[in-house]
């Protein structure tokens, strides 16, 4: 019953004996612990990034500066954020329903083939809360996901996609017939 | 405690598929109910997995996920038998964890 607690204080007392020992560094340890548990979570739900009100002042949130006001995008400014760009021709995949009946629930499945993605985020354009989905890529995982959101209105689908530090985005546009942001 | 969710882990040629279903409201915005309450928003923020203790899915929800929120993805090196576990957690800091074994 107590047995992973009796190993656990047997295997302290042989590493403390081996310490003061002089057998062992203490770092020489601790790079093994952190080499067993490599694969890092991704950052913290940050209230400034999910809050933000278009693409740009999304990824100027993501790079940390907070001096930028959240504001919603004009058309003139689409793509004017730094280190954004449109995404290469199908390197960024969205696959959605061209005509959605009902906003409430639209399915959404978005492929990066963008090499070394770390982040692939998901928005809708028009929305009150654009950000949908802010999605870390994990050593392990295949840069794909699918889920289902609320879409307000007609309006375009924005994939965004962190590779290098730089963004790419990609946009599809999708007909609404029932506008899905009541809740 | 939130309510269950249902997750479906597949093991096909070396790369797993999960599926999650959640059941919550994902209220996005701040709305008033018929009695004149002010009702806050209620959303999953943050949605974890892990295979074996293993970190596999780390994914932060926005105000702008459907109701009862369905989301899939995939990961290499989960072998049939393998524990997932997901949990997530919302704004009011109520959690849900859930766990499958790999198909």
């Amino acid at each position: 019953m107590d047995q992973s607690r009796r190993d656990a204080m047997r295997i302290a007392s042989g590493l403390a004996i081996a310490f003061s020992a002089g057998l062992l560094k203490p770092s020489e340890v601790f790079a093994e612990v952190t080499e067993a548990a490599e694969v890092a979570w991704g950052s913290d739900w940050n209230g400034a990034v999910y809050s933000a009100k278009s693409l740009e002042a999304f990824v100027i949130a993501m790079s940390g500066d907070t001096t930028t006001p959240n504001t919603p995008r004009t058309v003139t400014e689409r793509g004017r954020a730094p280190g954004l760009s449109e995404a290469p021709k199908n390197q960024l995949i969205i696959d959605a329903p061209e005509l959605a009946e009902n906003g409430t629930n639209v399915p959404v499945t978005i492929t990066s083939k963008i090499p070394k993605t770390d982040f692939i985020a998901l928005l809708a354009d028009l929305n009150p809360n654009p950000v949908c989905v802010g999605f870390h890529v994990l050593p392990d995982n295949e840069p794909s996901y699918s889920v289902r959101i609320k879409v307000a209105e007609t309006s375009g689908i924005i994939a965004v996609a962190r590779s290098q530090g730089k963004w790419y985005y990609a946009i599809r546009d999708i007909t609404v017939m029932i506008g899905g942001c009541l809740g | 405690m939130g309510e269950p969710m249902r997750v479906r882990a597949v093991n096909n040629s070396g790369v797993v598929e999960v599926k999650v279903l959640m059941k919550h409201r994902m209220l996005s915005r701040l709305s008033w109910s018929t009695e004149g309450q002010l009702i806050l928003p209620h959303f999953i923020q943050t949605l974890r997995g892990s295979c074996n203790g293993r970190p596999v899915l780390h994914v932060h929800f926005g105000g702008s996920v459907a109701r009862d929120p369905y989301f899939s993805f995939k990961f290499k090196g989960g072998k049939v038998g393998d524990k997932v576990e997901i949990t997530w957690v919302d704004t009011e800091g109520d959690s849900r964890t859930d766990t499958t074994l790999i198909t």
